[in-house]
């Protein structure tokens, strides 16, 4: 693969103690460009009207509610949430992390999340929502992406949650939820990289796509962002590495199936796993990347996302974690196990922005001087 | 106090004072009315022709040749003076001021206070006292004489170590602490105007005068190390070495072949390049978020690696600094040019340096199109053809280049939103019809526009408000159509290692560098032409010549500052 293809002139080699090589990929008439994902988040379409039956309770009416149900004196629990800013302790942290009854005992709710009745969330069942319309029917509960206009559109996960305040959020604005998780998580999580190699990619035809985990954490600009332009190294577990075909046309990036695989920060991703993957990303002119990734993502992992932290996030950010629970179940809407015919995954889009960056593997690295410096002659 | 350190160069004095600055335990007031003027009948005749203030950098360096380089030197400097082009030029005219001097105090105890700490005592002092909680004069005199000497780049008079011990002394039996009182008198010595002024005397002779030997050491290790003289130059200059031919090229050889060499020579191109304003630099972080404060400094040190591998590594041509390709990058610096260059340690580790070489059809080559020259000579928000054709002039030509007049209209040129001037060329075209303004913006910024494909923060672009750059012209009848043959163009000027070669004597002399010597930088240009360009050759004439020791009295002070 290359790493450096959109200023061909600019073409030049660094000569260290690793040296990069220019060695082409697929063809050797191949351009390939890369881009760290510098923005990752549910593709939700939140907007006035879209839960009919209402937003999904507070976290404190969630809290409140689980003291009365355990017995606690009303005077107790106003005492109690009248101490309460978004951080448990004592005696409510007590109570609220093991609001799960197993065999009568009080249980971890986050371990046990049936340990509780299902809170029955209310789920987004308006028009329009962003993602693709993966398994090809205009069957069962479906949306309109209100920018690509297509119709039949599967995105269960933004309808399981998208009615808990935290996790809403209209484009371009970003929803709680995940201002809090992605920021959070991308100062140590290693790149994700994208790389798109084809004959000429300002042109449309077929490419060859890659999804890939770097050894670097992405490195912030003066003003906060992933910093364009930035090198990292492809790490060698294939765990996370995936190549997948796709096409550009008028400067639109289509990745129409395959299967994605991303290890993941075990605090947000337990891994990121995606079968019937569909891309759909703008080739900006400022040489950005901008758009949504979906497929069919195992449910359980999705909560096991929001279960990890356990009540410091539930508590900070405000979700009903074993109501998310039911609900991801609820609306799982593919891959049925064979054995109980449950449904095991659920569709899901996400929004993605990625920003120019540098790519090399490690087969791209020579640790010879010299042969570097010779290479970046000419010679 | 001020009057008392303001620097006289060039005035007689009836007798050489040593001024000692006693202990200052409470406040600089104290050491300030505390001067001991030890008179010295022997000096009669001698006269002290300047007096240079160190800079920090200096400072530092001395501190680190006397104490290792754990041992820090805090604290903020008052900033220089630069004249014709060099900081180093203005250092006979600076003074310390009163905050200046509180400043200098704190570091000066700071340094002591590490010096004397449990953890380097053992390390640092040439002797142990006999008890940790008395005075020990025998240990005092041989710590003092010992760095006394390094820190006062000559032996200590027997008047002046006895001040010293005596100091230590009086502390040590307050505080019962032997090492207290050690650090006492050396925070003294440390803002002793010995130690923070280094001063040229001159000693008279039968046809005149001439440097005496601790000032020619001070001198040369200033200049080609920026620091003070070690042990060896101290004894060539005990034994009168340095007032030989051939002991003299001795000295030289053995400090250009040091690697301290490294040291001088970054000293000078901070100095020459005006790097003292990277301590203000900023750039819009809305517009160019990639140039942080790392990049910044990542920018100032990729040129001194350059030059640095350039001139002394590769015992290269000076003029080729402005058409190499050969650099060196972080991967911070990586993403500012656009260029991949790897982070090699694990996450979170200081970024390396790799050896870096642009391909030969890249727009970046020499020193002209380096982050470091291009962000410093432009706005926070745009580029600037004019601050970079001006500093090329001025820099790298020795060429001045008035000042705008105070009611110049610049509003064309800075409304970079306009749809009718899309380019820097295209508004600078229409500022320069105003008459007042054209004469000046035809020399400069010609030279400025061909570096227009580097923005401000010196990332490349091809159009600017999606215009083409257009950045051909020519500098002095030479043509050039881009970055790269701008840097050909100023490599082959007539001008360029004449003033280079001016610039480099002149931070050596540590001042202007009168008219009268024109014929000696005509000598000195074609020595640095005959020798290839090269630095190590320039700064070895340079030091062995005569004319770099010439004494020059008060007369000859008075007759430059006529403007001679």
């Amino acid at each position: 693969m290359s790493f450096q293809i959109s200023k061909l002139n600019k073409f030049s080699v660094a000569a260290g103690l690793l040296a990069l090589s220019v060695a082409a990929g697929p063809a050797s008439a191949a351009q390939t460009k890369s881009f760290v994902i510098s923005w990752f988040s549910l593709a939700t379409y939140s907007q006035e009207g879209d839960c009919s039956k209402g937003l999904n309770p507070s976290i404190e009416k969630i809290y409140s509610n689980s003291l009365r149900d355990q017995g606690f004196p009303a005077d107790k629990i106003a005492v109690m949430m009248e101490g309460f800013n978004g951080v448990l302790k004592g005696e409510m942290l007590e109570a609220i992390e093991n609001r799960a009854r197993v065999g009568g005992k009080p249980a971890n709710i986050y371990q046990n999340p049936t340990g509780q009745p299902d809170t029955n969330l209310n789920p987004v069942d308006g028009k329009l929502g962003r993602g693709f319309n993966l398994d090809g029917k205009a069957s069962g509960p479906q949306y309109e992406d209100p920018f690509t206009h297509e119709t039949g559109v599967d995105n269960n996960h933004a309808r399981a949650l998208g009615c808990t305040n935290s996790q809403r959020a209209l484009p371009p604005d970003r929803s709680a939820y995940w201002a809090y998780a992605w920021d959070g998580m991308r100062s140590t999580l290693p790149g994700w990289i994208l790389s798109v190699t084809g004959e000429d990619l300002s042109k449309d035809g077929e490419v060859t796509v890659r999804l890939d985990r770097a050894s670097e954490a992405v490195p912030i600009d003066a003003n906060g962002n992933a910093r364009r332009n930035t090198t990292f190294r492809i790490a060698d577990d294939p765990r996370s590495q995936n190549e997948i075909k796709g096409r550009i046309k008028d400067q639109v990036l289509y990745v129409d199936t395959g299967h994605l695989h991303m290890t993941g920060e075990p605090f947000f991703f337990v891994d990121f796993d995606i079968l019937d993957t569909h891309m759909r990303f703008d080739l900006k002119a400022d040489g950005n990347l901008d758009g949504i990734l979906g497929g069919y993502q195992e449910w359980m992992k999705i909560y096991y996302t929001f279960a990890a932290s356990g009540t410091p996030q539930e508590s900070m950010i405000g979700f009903d974690t074993p109501g998310f629970y039911y609900s991801l179940r609820k609306w799982a809407d593919a891959y049925p196990d064979p054995k109980t015919g449950e449904n095991t995954r659920i569709s899901t889009t996400y929004r993605l922005e990625l920003v120019p960056a540098y790519a090399v593997r490690s087969s791209d690295l020579k640790a010879d001087n010299g042969a570097a410096r010779t290479a970046a002659n000419g010679g | 106090m001020e009057k008392m350190l303001r620097v006289s160069g060039g005035e007689r004095r009836p007798n050489r004072f040593r001024r000692i600055a006693l202990a200052s335990v409470a406040a600089v007031a104290v050491a300030a009315t505390a001067f001991v003027n030890l008179g010295n009948a022997e000096d009669a005749a001698n006269i002290e022709t300047a007096i240079y203030r160190i800079t920090p950098e200096q400072y530092q360096n001395i501190i680190t040749d006397v104490f290792g380089n754990t041992v820090k030197s805090g604290g903020r400097f008052e900033p220089g003076a630069r004249i014709e082009g060099l900081i180093a030029a203005g250092a006979s005219v600076v003074s310390v001021s009163g905050s200046g001097l509180q400043g200098a105090d704190a570091t000066a105890r700071d340094v002591a206070a590490q010096v004397v700490s449990p953890q380097r005592r053992e390390l640092l002092f040439p002797c142990a006292p006999a008890n940790t909680k008395a005075p020990d004069d025998a240990c005092s005199n041989q710590f003092f004489a010992t760095v006394g000497k390094l820190l006062i780049r000559r032996p200590l008079a027997a008047e002046e170590l006895k001040a010293y011990v005596d100091m230590a002394n009086k502390s040590a039996t307050s505080s019962k602490d032997f090492y207290a009182g050690i650090a006492t008198g050396l925070a003294s010595m440390l803002i002793s105007p010995e130690f923070l002024f280094w001063r040229e005397i001159a000693i008279p002779t039968k046809t005149g005068y001439q440097f005496d030997a601790y000032s020619k050491a001070a001198k040369l290790s200033f200049f080609l190390w920026n620091s003070g003289p070690d042990e060896q130059l101290l004894l060539a200059a005990k034994k009168g070495e340095l007032n030989t031919p051939k002991g003299l090229q001795k000295q030289v050889d053995r400090l250009l072949s040091s690697p301290r060499l490294e040291a001088g020579v970054r000293a000078f191109f901070e100095d020459y390049l005006h790097y003292d304003g990277f301590q203000t630099l900023s750039k819009d972080a809305m517009i160019y978020p990639n140039f942080t404060s790392n990049a910044a400094e990542d920018a100032k040190e990729q040129t001194l690696r350059t030059v640095v591998d350039h001139l002394l590594v590769r015992n290269g041509d000076y003029r080729d600094l402005f058409t190499t390709r050969h650099t060196f990058l972080t991967p911070t610096l990586g993403t500012v040019y656009g260029v991949p260059v790897l982070h090699q340690g694990p996450n979170g580790a200081p970024e390396e340096w790799v050896p870096f070489e642009f391909a030969p059809n890249d727009a970046h080559a020499g020193i002209l199109t380096q982050a470091s020259f291009l962000s410093l000579n432009s706005h926070p928000g745009r580029s600037s053809p004019t601050i970079r054709g001006k500093a090329v002039r001025e820099v790298f030509l020795c060429q001045k280049v008035p000042d705008p007049p105070g009611n110049v209209e610049f509003t064309i040129v800075q409304d970079t939103s306009n749809p009718t001037y899309r380019t820097a060329r295209a508004r600078l075209s229409a500022h320069a019809t105003e008459p007042m303004c054209s004469g000046c913006h035809k020399i400069t910024d010609p030279i400025g526009l061909a570096l227009e494909n580097f923005d401000t923060d010196s990332s490349f672009r091809e159009t600017e408000k999606g215009a083409p750059l257009d950045t051909k012209g020519t500098i002095d009848g030479i043509a050039f159509s881009d970055a790269p043959s701008l840097g050909k163009a100023l490599h082959d000027h007539p001008a360029l290692a004449k003033c280079f070669a001016t610039r480099v004597y002149q931070y050596g002399l540590g001042r202007q560098v009168p008219r009268s010597e024109s014929e000696w930088i005509a000598t000195l240009t074609a020595d640095f032409a005959k020798n290839g360009y090269r630095m190590r050759d320039l700064l070895r004439t340079i030091s062995i010549s005569d004319k770099f020791y010439e004494v020059r009295v008060p007369g000859q002070k008075a007759s430059l500052e006529k403007g001679e």
